[in-house]
């Protein structure tokens, strides 16, 4: 007796209008129809067979030829023993408090910006995006990169507004000295072309654009995606862009985000430990099923959110504003 | 206090470990063998880690010299007036891996009192020995030769049909001119092979070939499995042993239950094998049936957790935090 099953780190997930196979090991989607959705997660346990003879003849040739799709793609597998195939458990964790956090700084920030960095990888945080919009002295900035040594920060995603004083050779050494800055961003200069050092030029880009503020932040794309266990897993029960997440603003506030309007403390009177409050918190466990309309849809566990721009503003649960798709006729609008 | 032992590079399945054990506020140290060759000394009563030894409570062993970081003896490391031979090159190596092996094991040694979680006095297993004891505690293992005689690895393979060659021991890795890595791995012994061999050769190590529904790589700790089966057969390069990656696309690795009997049997072999933890593999069979391979006792476990979301990394540091605390 064959039953068909999933390769359990393919995960059907139900839309209002198509259903998606995420494959999380292979990092792809596949569209399946609802009937075939329902087939997969409902007869798991009927031999392969019998669920075919149930069906007339016309979803039969169409359940066949979905599930001669799913087997030559190696998404699903026959087997005589599906009691041996649990399903993959999708419980999420992570050995910190803070994981990721956004460090903002302009002329007339006055806080630690180093003291803040370490503080905040005392809380588990190795992820930290630093935003100079002002601009920041080289000097400087590889004393703070000096200090990190010490620490396991070892993902620095830094903004630096371009200063005329600089010229290429200072820009790569520092990349070449500092494996952990993972990309610098300069922006409000033409491309500097630099092709000295292979490995350095993957992790610089140039904006010619200013960039003030996080106006821009909150955009969902189909290619904003991120199909992975470790986010997926997070997105079943939490907020796929605020949990974990610590903002220090340009004045010293603690925030969850530069675009939420709740401060928790600034950094020049509170330690960063003190200030995980559970209202602090209190983003965090909004997930995909609890929002409005993104909860029929498919991409739901594999979207970034958004809780700063949404579609009603007085509604905490609603829709992601910057988001033009729309599962109901699943189109990008 | 927690002290664990390892290699500098290479070795991101302790580092995640050690994450959990920030979280957690656990107290650890890590050494990594290298250091050892650093910075040591004893009189043969004290020395300077006496320190450590008296705080740690639990060691647990990872890995220790890396490859690379082996000692790489060359010509010039011959002392005066000997002959830059090649001979003596070998020699000095196999002097100075000797030497290395009294002052690993005396390091070892310093924390014997103390609870280890994989022992590296202990984890040299002999692959053949522990066919012998998964064969008495109940489990089935490949038809397997050992042999000289190309004319009794004949007789073997017309008794049972396709046979394997493979390591008696670790698999050794080899360098070509580009620095790309050649290693010893598992190889189908065809007609073709047994035609171009001589009648008397290395003693090999031959087994039956299982023709697989799938393979399982069983992670063990604390009297717990966390089984994943691995489904090579999609893809023809991974067919004789899944080692030979195909990195374009990847085997398919899944979470699985294991028969009770199955487990039965390989808690006694772990017990009688004085192994808390270990890696096994083992083969189903398109026959229906499970075929012990092996089991490695200082096994990559983050290829088993992630795809199966075992979190194993979180209950390592859970395990060793329990082990400091009860034998404070
Ligand atoms: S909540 Fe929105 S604006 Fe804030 S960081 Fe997330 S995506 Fe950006
Ligand atoms: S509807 Fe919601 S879940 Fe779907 S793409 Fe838009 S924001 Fe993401």
């Amino acid at each position: 007796m064959k039953y068909f099953l999933l390769f359990q780190s393919c995960i059907p997930v139900k839309g209002a209008k198509r259903c998606t196979i995420c494959d999380l090991a292979k990092k792809d989607i596949y569209f399946i129809s609802l009937g075939l959705y329902e087939f997969l997660t409902e007869f798991e346990n009927v031999p392969y067979h019998e669920i075919l003879d149930f069906q007339d003849e016309e979803v039969r040739d169409k359940i066949k030829s979905e599930v001669d799709f799913l087997v030559e793609k190696e998404v699903g597998f026959f087997t005589s023993n599906p009691k041996k195939f649990p399903r993959l458990k999708l419980d999420w964790a992570y050995p910190a408090v803070i994981s990721n956090a956004i460090i903002e700084h302009n002329n007339s920030s006055d806080y630690n910006i180093l003291d803040v960095i370490q503080q905040l990888n005392q809380q588990g945080c190795k992820f930290i995006e630093i935003r100079f919009y002002d601009g920041y002295s080289l000097e400087s900035l590889e004393a703070i990169l000096k200090q990190l040594d010490s620490t396991d920060v070892n993902s620095l995603i830094i903004y630096l507004k371009y200063s005329a004083k600089w010229n290429r050779k200072n820009l790569l050494r520092l990349l070449i000295l500092f494996p952990r800055i993972a990309h610098l961003h300069v922006f409000g200069t033409q491309d500097l072309k630099l092709n000295e050092n292979e490995e350095a030029i993957q992790r610089i880009s140039f904006h010619k654009g200013l960039i003030h503020d996080n106006s821009c932040c909150g955009t969902i794309k189909e290619n904003y995606f991120s199909i992975n266990f470790q986010s997926f897993s997070e997105a079943q029960e939490y907020n796929s862009c605020l949990n974990g997440k610590m903002t220090i603003s340009a004045t010293g506030n603690i925030k969850n985000c530069p675009s939420l309007p709740e401060t928790y403390g600034n950094v020049k009177k509170v330690a960063i430990k003190n200030s995980i409050s559970d209202n602090f918190r209190k983003y965090w466990k909004i997930n995909k099923d609890q929002i409005d309309i993104c909860r029929d849809c498919e991409f739901r566990y594999l979207c970034p959110d958004c809780r700063a721009f949404l579609k009603d503003a007085e509604n905490p649960f609603s829709k992601p504003k910057k988001c033009n798709y729309n599962p109901y006729t699943a189109v990008w609008e | 206090m927690i002290l664990i032992l390892s290699q500098e590079n290479y070795d991101p399945s302790t580092s995640d470990v050690q994450n959990w054990l920030d979280y957690y506020g656990a107290k650890y140290k890590r050494i990594n063998g290298a250091d050892i060759f650093k910075d040591f000394t004893t009189d043969l009563g004290n020395s300077n880690f006496d320190q450590l030894i008296e705080e740690v409570n639990v060691v647990w062993f990872r890995r220790w010299l890396e490859f690379e970081s082996r000692f790489k003896i060359t010509y010039e490391d011959l002392p005066e007036g000997v002959l830059a031979s090649e001979n003596n090159l070998l020699r000095l190596s196999e002097y100075v891996k000797n030497e290395t092996r009294v002052v690993n094991n005396f390091f070892f040694d310093l924390f014997k009192e103390k609870v280890w979680l994989s022992d590296p006095r202990k984890i040299r297993l002999s692959k053949l020995r522990v066919l012998q004891l998964a064969k008495t505690n109940g489990l089935l293992t490949p038809y397997s030769l050992v042999t000289t005689s190309k004319l009794e690895l004949i007789r073997f393979k017309n008794q049972h049909g396709r046979v394997i060659s493979k390591n008696l021991n670790e698999v050794q890795v080899f360098t070509d001119l580009k620095s790309k890595y050649h290693s010893s791995k598992t190889i189908e012994v065809d007609n073709d092979f047994i035609e171009n061999i001589s009648e008397n050769f290395f003693p090999s190590f031959f087994q039956s070939l299982i023709e697989k529904e799938y393979e399982l790589r069983v992670f063990f700790l604390d009297d717990e499995f966390y089984p994943m089966a691995i489904f090579s057969q999609l893809d023809k390069k991974t067919k004789i042993d899944f080692r030979n990656y195909n990195n374009d696309n990847p085997n398919r690795c899944v979470p699985y239950e294991l028969d009770e009997k199955i487990k039965f049997s390989l808690k006694k072999l772990m017990a009688d094998l004085n192994l808390k933890t270990g890696s096994i593999d083992l083969i189903k069979s398109i026959d229906g049936k499970y075929y012990f391979l092996e089991v490695n006792p200082v096994g990559q476990f983050g290829m088993t957790s992630f795809p199966c979301n075992y979190k194993l990394e979180k209950k390592i540091a859970e395990y060793l935090i329990q082990l400091d605390k009860t034998n404070e």
